[in-house]
């Protein structure tokens, strides 16, 4: 036997575990990793459709919006601005871009959307496509259609496009989600005053929502009288026990356009691209 | 001599190493399938003993979900699962060998591999099993990572926090060692 021969044995040689054993211990390896390593925050988006949508579309932007339909009672006094309307100017737009801040607030439950919400920078939506652009003080930038997610990561500079199964996933238009929250919203019952007030030297609506139950959104928003859009927000959450969820500071917009890939999101023209399907 | 390293294998792991740090366990998964092979051979060329290669094995998997927040992957993975599993064996070794002696090991080991049917290894790691055990434990440890893991000898010198003319000599003597052995067998 020569040399080669002896790295030849050293290489063909190979081991595997009975099936059983091999069951057991993947099993055990990814017990192990689930119960230790928590993904990112920003990651939590990205995981399980529809609930990432849930999550991100929902909580993010329809928080903004559906404050609106926590009524059951509309100030009589301006019916002019009741929610149709709102729901309607807010559907006729192509893009919303929300900017702000979102302060989780300690002692909440729901720590795991705490830890999510507290990076956000700022979120663009598009109806058509359907498209939802998350940015993250980090720097990274997530982008979720319907059958892709792009995600770029500030630390590695690189953009990895994950192609996804359709089956599951509809990423709501604005108009469902305000619809789907205006249900939700039903029976919590919040009063809604509006007045007279001027916002960047422009004529505005001010709209108090105040909860009359123990949870749900407080809210004092700002209102463009022109378009009847909603321009500004200062929210919160309140759960059951009393405890905030999370506090709202928020500026809405609403431009002709938006990035339409990673790039025009932000990530740099260097960045190097991964693509890669769902496991 | 350095073997030529597979770029698309590493790139592959660079990429499940990613997924992994976010918390993707399909991408753990594969890199357990992908390298529980290599990880069983060399745990158990270094112990003799399938059970405890087996123990190994699970040993390396949870010390790098440990460490998979801080963990930077420069190079190649396969190596530095293999370094961890070399260490994971060569510990387990000297602490079995200082509890219940050699004579003790030898005797208890062969009675739990005919025991157990947790690890099966094929015929050329029987054979090479056989032959291996006349180096010693670092002998092997070098061999079955140069050879394994695709590190250049210079490489397992600096995973081992040895000098490299250590490490080389350590694979000349190993392999003319084993060699030897294997020429002896034949006749």
């Amino acid at each position: 036997m020569n040399f080669n021969n002896e790295k030849e044995l050293i290489r063909q040689a190979g081991a595997q575990l009975s099936p059983h054993a091999d069951k057991r211990m993947l099993a055990s390896v990814i017990e192990k990793f689930n119960s230790r390593v928590a993904p990112p925050p920003e990651h939590a988006i990205g995981a399980g459709w529809p609930l990432r949508i849930a999550v991100a579309a929902m909580i993010i932007i329809v928080a903004g919006f559906f404050v609106y339909k926590h009524t059951g009672t509309v100030d009589p006094i301006n019916p002019a601005y009741g929610l149709s309307e709102l729901v309607r100017a807010t559907s006729s737009a192509q893009w919303v871009r929300m900017t702000g801040k979102f302060r989780p607030l300690l002692g909440s439950p729901a720590a795991r959307i705490r830890k999510t919400m507290a990076d956000f920078q700022e979120v663009w939506y598009c109806g058509n496509p359907s498209m939802l652009v998350v940015k993250f003080g980090s720097g990274n930038i997530q982008i979720i259609k319907p059958s892709q997610t792009i995600y770029y990561s500030a630390k590695e500079n690189v953009v990895t496009i994950t192609k996804k199964p359709q089956r599951d996933f509809k990423l709501y238009e604005i108009s469902d989600m305000l619809e789907s929250m205006l249900e939700n919203a039903q029976g919590q019952g919040a009063k809604i005053k509006y007045e007279q007030a001027t916002y960047d030297n422009q004529p505005a609506i001010r709209v108090h929502i105040t909860r009359t139950s123990d949870s749900g959104f407080s809210d004092t928003s700002v209102m463009a009288e022109k378009t009847s859009r909603r321009i500004r927000a200062t929210s919160s959450v309140t759960y059951n026990d009393n405890s905030k969820l999370v506090n709202f500071d928020n500026k809405f917009e609403y431009p002709a356009t938006g990035p339409r890939d990673i790039f025009e999101a932000g990530a740099p023209p260097d960045a190097k691209i991964i693509a890669e399907t769902d496991f | 001599m350095s073997e030529r390293l597979n770029t698309g294998s590493i790139m592959e792991d660079k990429l499940l190493v990613f997924k992994c740090k976010r918390g993707n366990a399909d991408a753990l998964r594969r890199i357990y399938e992908k390298y529980r092979e290599n990880l069983l051979i060399i745990a158990g060329s270094i112990l003799h003993d399938s059970s405890e290669a087996e123990d190994v094995v699970q040993e390396v998997f949870a010390k790098f979900i440990d460490k998979l927040g801080s963990f930077e992957l420069r190079r190649n993975l396969k190596g530095f699962l293999g370094v961890c599993a070399a260490n994971a064996a060569r510990d387990r070794n000297r602490l079995i060998k200082k509890t219940v002696g050699i004579d003790v090991v030898a005797e208890t080991t062969s009675q739990v591999e005919s025991a157990l049917d947790g690890v099966i290894f094929n015929e050329q790691a029987m054979k090479l099993r056989a032959a291996m055990s006349v180096l010693s434990d670092e002998q092997r440890e070098v061999v079955l990572l140069h050879v394994r893991t695709d590190m250049s000898l210079r490489q397992i010198a600096a995973q081992l926090e040895l000098p490299t003319d250590t490490v080389k000599s350590r694979y000349r003597y190993a392999m003319a060692k084993l060699r030897a052995r294997l020429l002896e067998v034949e006749t």
